[in-house]
């Protein structure tokens, strides 16, 4: 499991050097607006793309085939790939997190708890993304997900666009505690659905021909 | 446990292949050359003895254990390269060894080392900068540096220059010096396994057409040449596959000096590994 991580982190050490450029732009973006919350939604995406990331180079160099002839199982394999996700997603986290804490410490006026729950959801949005996509690179490869990743990202965005075009949303009081309360349970509701995701793909990878 | 490798009647069917009862065994001490034309099964083979893909039948023995039941264990013990790299262009060959590190039990930075210098592998560069050439001899100096008892590789030697290609032959010698250690070596390169392989398997459309010792081959199988017309007069059995031509029939044997009895008007010349091929696969038979 060290040498899978490892191998991972050492092959996402470029791709990450990009990463913190563009998270620095970002950065300078959130100070000048009011707004943090599409700064660590962005953030948090791409820190979960990053697992993917590394499941492409996994495909370019064939590693799976090689790394199932060494004494590590398919569960172990799939295993590996999870933690790192997981462990992205975290990275993914605690850096938006400082991102919209620094202005408020600064002497803006803003609500920390608001803005921890800001972050947590683009957090749980992120394994959300995870959970639907890692099943789906197993059971059909890189790219065809690739596709997939869009209509994931896209359909719901759209979807939520034209609700709020229509009108049928009106921000009252009573919705906004409900949606609150949502929020305040959706890390939890996306670590299970992550959790099971896992056992998926273990289900999906087990029956795979190499 | 004398063997290294034990297949026993593997068998695993595609939509338009099949792989057909494939039995043979590996001596430790040894090497094995398994050959065949692409498409022949011996990657499918070779997937099968890793259990990388689900056999409908049969068993594989791997020093002595089961391939399903112990797999971990075995794993630890075998070296193996594929056609082609496996590393990512990012890696070097330092990253390498610290990945390796974190998966076999009993990886060995020195010994790794010493390859690594042995086989002329540039450490300072990627894989992505390394010729096929290098990346090959990598795969092969990593598959050796964790103490394997059993060496498998598949066109392990594909991408070679002839120098190269010397280079891992002699690795692959040297590690046979071990009595207690094996390899197994899919190509279609016969002039490497002419070298060094001590067993020949041949596998054709799935079957295996023959297992036998490299110098028996040799020795024993033979080119016998006669006109035309003399070869309605040739027993059909001590026909293994034959070739006409303007001048007559080639035909190919397998008990050289026994046929040079039961024909004495005919002329029989010695063979190599690669005509014996030919003449199993693109030889008519009678």
């Amino acid at each position: 499991m060290r040498g899978l991580l490892l191998k991972d982190l050492i092959n996402l050490k470029t791709y990450g050097r990009s990463v913190i450029l563009i998270v620095t732009v970002f950065t300078a973006f959130a100070f000048f607006s009011d707004d943090s919350s599409f700064t660590t939604t962005f953030i948090s995406i791409l820190f979960a793309i990053m697992a993917i990331t590394s499941m492409s180079y996994d495909e370019l160099a064939k590693w799976n085939i090689y790394a199932l002839s060494m004494p590590i199982s398919r569960k172990e394999l799939v295993l590996g790939k999870y933690l790192l996700a997981f462990i992205l997603v975290c990275l993914g986290v605690a850096i938006s997190l400082i991102i919209a804490v620094i202005p408020v410490f600064m002497g803006n006026e803003a609500d920390l708890l608001m803005l921890m729950l800001t972050v947590l959801t683009s957090g749980s949005v992120a394994l959300i993304m995870l959970t639907i996509l890692l099943p789906l690179v197993y059971k059909f490869g890189i790219e065809k997900s690739r596709i997939i990743l869009f209509i994931v990202l896209f359909i719901p965005s759209i979807l939520l666009a034209i609700l709020a075009q229509t009108g049928l949303i009106m921000p009252n009081k009573a919705t906004d505690i409900l949606i609150i309360t949502l929020l305040q349970i959706l890390p939890i509701v996306a670590l299970v659905l992550f959790v099971a995701s896992y056992f998926i793909s273990v289900a999906i990878f087990n029956n795979k021909e190499i | 446990m004398a063997n290294a490798l034990e297949v026993n009647r593997l068998t695993k069917r595609y939509k338009d292949f099949k792989l057909d009862e494939v039995s043979f065994v590996l001596p430790k001490g040894s090497i094995m050359g398994f050959i065949g034309e692409n498409g022949a099964g011996k990657t499918t083979t070779i997937k099968a003895i890793l259990n990388l893909v689900k056999t409908d039948s049969g068993s594989v023995q791997i020093l002595g254990m089961d391939n399903k039941k112990n797999e971990k264990q075995i794993k630890q013990e075998i070296g193996v390269v594929f056609d082609g790299s496996n590393f990512h262009d990012a890696l070097k060959a330092k990253d390498i060894s610290k990945i390796m590190k974190g998966i076999y039990a009993n990886w060995d930075d020195s010994l790794f080392n010493e390859y690594l210098r042995k086989l002329k592998i540039p450490i300072a560069k990627t894989v992505k900068e390394y010729s096929r050439g290098m990346k090959m001899k990598l795969a092969i100096a990593a598959a050796l540096s964790h103490h394997p008892r059993l060496l498998l590789l598949d066109e392990a030697t594909g991408g070679l220059d002839p120098i190269m290609r010397n280079e891992v032959l002699d690795i692959l010698l040297d590690f046979i010096q071990d009595e207690e250690k094996a390899v197994f070596f899919s190509s279609h390169i016969i002039g490497d396994l002419e070298k060094i392989a001590d067993y020949i398997t041949f596998i054709h459309e799935g079957k295996i057409i023959f297992m036998e010792s490299k110098d028996d081959l040799i020795y024993n199988y033979g080119i016998m040449k006669c006109g035309a017309d003399d070869f309605i007069k040739i027993d059909p059995n001590d026909i293994v596959g034959y070739q006409k031509n303007h001048f007559g029939c080639e035909i190919l044997v397998r008990d050289k000096s026994k046929m040079a009895h039961k024909y004495p008007d005919f002329l029989i010349d010695q063979t190599n590994i690669e005509e014996i091929m030919l003449y199993y696969v693109k030889g008519e038979k009678r």
